[in-house]
């Protein structure tokens, strides 16, 4: 089973965060923060210290990438997830450069979410990713 | 460094180079005879020691050659493609031969990233700094993600290849390339397969459409050389052609008909490297465009409707529904422009007959039944009725939603005959002419146009009006007392709508001139009647022009299009399976695009939007239905229950994120190094809506939904 | 004395003289860019040692997988100084280790053995 953990999430959408939310406490997790934007999310982290954050791309103010830099800043190990409507290379490039960990498309559902916690968290899962077909 | 006999030869040497006549005893020789035979032992040993070495590497070597072999045949038969290359991106000696069947022949020494993607600087610059990118990251968990960013697919030599890469020790990539081509000739193949249907599902639903753009496409073929006015330079004309072939396209687009939006597209380019072309001349614009085959091109979509539609499919009589709108401002402009701009003039007036033949009836036409039609009821009633025209109304167009009001001036006509007419002795009695006239004017004035049928028979009896009036209780003997001429006269419009069969014939002007006065009261115009008993009547049917509203602006912004277009379809299709597969919502209607004018834009409720620049400059807009968002709002928060106190929040935030991920899903192509920059959705009010250029084309189509419509908007605002 | 211990470079062995222990040990691979200049220290180390060494047993441990035609010689020339030691009533054994796997390491121990009289010279099995 995965372990249980502790999330931070970051999004200027109303909505999101909910739906962030609802999903993420559906895979056991719990939410210990949320933050409306950059700047706030990097007090938060410093408060908070969460194991695992959600990021939003593009946010008003700061944008994300500028976040996760502050909070890689903050913390070398910090693990962000970046959370975006637009695949666009180019920028998610430059968020796994300044340290995202991976990153997910919109819309969101649990089983993306899963599959990029899984990812970063994969020591703890027992589970491999060979997939095998059913027993006849 | 010396050994036991190297020192003692050293021993004698010096002893000997130290004096001449050192001697040397037989004992001495013993040693040195000793140690001579120890270092012959030994250099043989070594010899015997490195021959077997080189055995033992003889015989590695041949292992190797066979285990090479052996990994180069399983290799080569893979029908995949192994290359390796290192950090300077230099093709590795080593891959198997599908690489040369896929990439070209001696690969070795070449740099991936030129052999990838030949002329494409931007995706060789990508490719080589995502892959350093990948290595320099020592986290293997953003290793794998940067990964999965790398492009999976590219095209060489025409072929489809799918590229998988693995990170090797020794600073070594190694990519896996595997011949797709099949599969995406197939896929394309499926692709046309389903434009062609969704072309004829097109064709049979909406005809209009068709034909229209059919003739329209004929006859720019037709007249294409006019196209280019040697009056102005070869670039100006160029400018209107490109516009010209632009719009054809994206109508063509519209319909699906895949193969005269290839050759347009075709015809674009090659238009498009004109625009550079020093010297350009109009001789050079008139040679491509007389080297296009467009019916050529017409023929071969037109071929495949008629494969499954049938030869009937276009013999068929179409009826042309256009927005009247559209016309009457059409000819509005081209009026206008027709009096600032006289050089055109040929054009334009082409332009408007094509028009009023497309259309099929000015008002004129419209009404050159009657005549005819007065004669017929004159000879069966035995009466003689002077040969008549319709005149003027050559330059009024007659939209379709006139035919009721045209129709029902057939009891005009009709009840000039019938009861204004009089029979042949009587009008000889009263010294008329013996044959009746009934005159029909058309006088097109600014802001309306008056129809004026006149007649020189009887005229109207006030006096058995008011009597009729009375009878029917429609008024009281009082208010009729109180009525002037001209109101009493009115009374002859009035029908009665009992059907009592006593009062159904009413004498003097019978039934019918009541659908009249409520037809033409339809188009706002009104109705009005003289006439002076013995002497005659005239109607005077006045209906003003001015009702259609604000002008649209017909002139395409060419720039304008390209954005808009660009932005356009993907972002509908999205909104369309993001309200379908994601949200499970059935869109009823097939969405269509139209170009409004801003002011005609009624924005829902619930609006958001967002604006993208980079390569395009336009803003989009989505505004919803309250019911409709409330929907999605739902599905979203997966059947939740929102609070009534944060419900404005809720919709605000669903509202953006929505439009969100519509345009952000859309507008994401991984193929695709063209770089937008969105901007975070806004909320606007109704009356927001900031636009630039009040004659902005603005694209509009609403998806129209069970629980409402979503209406987007793309445009300059 | 002091012990000598040279680390191992991808052509030159791991060379570990330890003069408390007694135990001589070389290990890895043998193919230095110059092989009189490399084995020079060890082999002063090693002279020094034997004038020293008394009744205490020694072990030289030589464990090479791979060594050149220059190496075979200093091999050689160690192995005169020890049997050299050896006929001084000085207590030495070498043993030559070799891989199971590798046939030839055998071969090569059994080669250098064949000219060995005094000394105690085993050809180990890892």
């Amino acid at each position: 089973m995965a372990k249980k953990l502790n999330i931070l999430i970051v999004d200027d959408s109303l909505i999101m965060r909910v739906n962030l939310r609802r999903n993420l406490e559906g895979l056991g997790h719990e939410i210990v923060a949320e933050a409306v934007d950059g700047g706030s999310s990097i007090t938060a982290y410093q408060k908070y210290k969460p194991e695992l954050v959600t990021m939003d791309i593009t946010m008003p103010d700061m944008d994300g990438i500028t976040a996760v830099q502050k909070i890689k800043e903050f913390d070398g190990n910090a693990n962000v997830i970046m959370v975006t409507s637009h695949g666009q290379e180019a920028m998610v490039m430059n968020a796994l450069k300044a340290g995202a960990k991976g990153y997910i498309l919109k819309p969101v559902s649990p089983e993306k979410l899963r599959e990029a916690i899984g990812k970063i968290f994969s020591e703890l899962e027992s589970e491999s990713s060979d997939e095998l077909l059913e027993e006849e | 460094m010396q050994s036991k006999e190297e020192r003692l030869i050293q021993q004698y040497e010096d002893a000997l180079s130290a004096s001449d006549d050192a001697d040397f005893t037989s004992k001495d020789i013993q040693i040195l005879l000793k140690a001579y035979k120890r270092s012959f032992k030994q250099l043989n040993k070594i010899i015997k020691i490195s021959d077997k070495q080189q055995d033992e590497l003889k015989e590695i070597s041949e292992t190797l050659n066979d285990k090479t072999h052996k990994v180069r045949s399983l290799l080569d038969n893979a029908e995949q493609g192994f290359l390796s290359f290192g950090y300077d991106f230099i093709i590795d000696d080593e891959y198997s031969q599908e690489c040369e069947r896929l990439l070209g022949s001696d690969l070795e020494g070449k740099d991936i990233a030129d052999v990838l993607y030949v002329n494409d600087e931007t995706k060789k610059e990508f490719l080589k700094e995502a892959l350093l990118n990948v290595v320099n990251e020592e986290e293997k968990l953003i290793k794998d993600a940067m990964l999965s960013l790398l492009p999976k697919e590219v095209v060489v030599n025409r072929r489809a290849i799918k590229i998988d890469y693995k990170i090797l020790k020794n600073r070594t990539f190694m990519i896996v390339l595997t011949n797709i081509t099949k599969e995406k000739i197939l896929e394309k193949k499926i692709a046309k397969e389903q434009e062609i249907l969704k072309m004829i599902v097109i064709v049979v639903s909406d005809p209009v459409q068709f034909y229209e753009l059919k003739d329209d496409f004929e006859k720019f073929s037709k007249n294409r050389r006019l196209f280019i006015n040697q009056n102005l330079s070869a670039k100006v004309n160029l400018s209107e052609i490109y516009r010209d072939v632009h719009t054809f396209k994206g109508s063509f687009s519209q319909l699906r008909m895949q193969n005269c939006v290839k050759e347009l597209h075709n015809l674009e380019t090659k238009l498009s490297s004109l625009n550079t072309q020093e010297n350009l001349k109009n001789q050079d614009l008139l040679e491509i465009l007389d080297s296009a085959d467009m019916d050529g091109w017409l023929d071969k979509d037109l071929y495949v409707v008629q494969e499954i539609l049938g030869e009937e499919f276009f013999d068929k009589q179409h009826k042309l529904e256009v927005d009247d709108k559209f016309i009457f401002n059409i000819e509005d402009k081209i009026t206008y422009l027709l009096q600032a701009d006289n050089q055109h003039v040929n054009t334009y007036e082409d332009i408007l007959n094509e028009i009023n033949r497309a259309r099929g009836t000015t008002l004129n036409h419209a009404l050159s039944v009657y005549p005819k039609l007065c004669h017929e009821i004159a000879q069966s009633q035995e009466k003689q009725l002077a040969d008549f025209k319709i005149i003027g109304g050559e330059d009024i167009l007659t939209p379709i939603h006139f035919k009721p009001f045209i129709k029902s001036l057939i009891h005009l006509f009709r009840n000039a005959i019938d009861h204004g007419v009089e029979d042949l002795e009587t009008r000889l009695t009263l010294e008329k002419h013996e044959y009746a006239s009934i005159s029909c004017h058309i006088e097109n004035n600014k802001d309306n146009f008056k129809i004026i049928i006149a007649d020189d028979g009887r005229g109207i009896d006030v006096e058995m009006l008011k009597a009729k009036a009375m009878t029917a209780h429609l008024y009281s003997e009082f208010e009729l007392s109180n009525m002037s001429e001209t109101e009493l006269l009115e009374l002859i419009f009035l029908d009665n709508l009992s059907t009592n069969d006593e009062i159904t014939k009413l004498s003097g002007r019978g039934i019918g001139m009541g659908a009249v006065k409520a037809e033409i009261e339809k188009l706002s115009g009104k109705i009005s009647v003289e006439s002076t008993l013995g002497e005659g009547s005239k109607f005077i049917l006045q209906v003003p022009t001015s009702m259609y509203g604000e002008l649209i602006n017909i002139a395409s912004n060419h720039r304008d299009n390209i954005t808009i277009e660009y932005i356009l379809s993907p972002v509908v299709n999205r909104a369309t399976t993001y309200l379908q597969s994601d949200m499970k919502i059935n869109i009823k209607n097939k969405a269509e695009f139209s170009y409004v004018l801003i002011d005609e834009i009624k924005l829902k409720a619930y609006c958001s939007y967002i604006h993208i620049s980079g390569l395009v400059d336009v803003s989009v807009c989505i505004s919803y239905d309250q019911f409709l968002l409330d929907k999605l709002l739902n599905e979203f928060n997966q059947g939740h229950a929102i609070a009534d106190s944060d419900i404005a929040e809720f919709r605000e935030s669903i509202s953006k994120e929505v439009i969100n991920i519509i345009t952000g899903n859309a507008l994401f192509n991984p193929y695709d190094k063209t770089v937008l920059e969105i901007t975070t959705p806004s909320i606007i009010e109704h009356d927001e809506l900031i636009i630039h250029d009040m004659h902005q084309k603005i694209a509009h189509v609403i998806l129209d939904t069970e629980y409402g419509e979503m209406q987007i908007l793309v445009g300059r605002f | 004395m002091e012990n000598l211990q040279i680390e191992a470079t991808k052509s030159s062995p791991k060379i570990d003289l330890n003069a408390q222990t007694n135990i001589l040990s070389i290990v890895g691979e043998s193919y230095p860019e110059n092989t009189a200049q490399f084995y020079a220290a060890p082999f002063k180390w090693l002279e020094e040692y034997l004038e020293a060494l008394e009744d205490q047993e020694l072990i030289v441990n030589i464990e090479l997988i791979y060594f050149n035609s220059s190496s075979s010689k200093v091999l050689m020339d160690l192995f005169d100084i020890l049997e050299e030691s050896s006929e001084d009533n000085k207590n030495i054994v070498v043993n030559w280790i070799y891989d199971e796997e590798n046939e030839a390491s055998l071969e090569y121990g059994e080669e250098f053995a064949e000219d060995i009289e005094s000394l105690t010279f085993n050809l180990v099995e890892k």
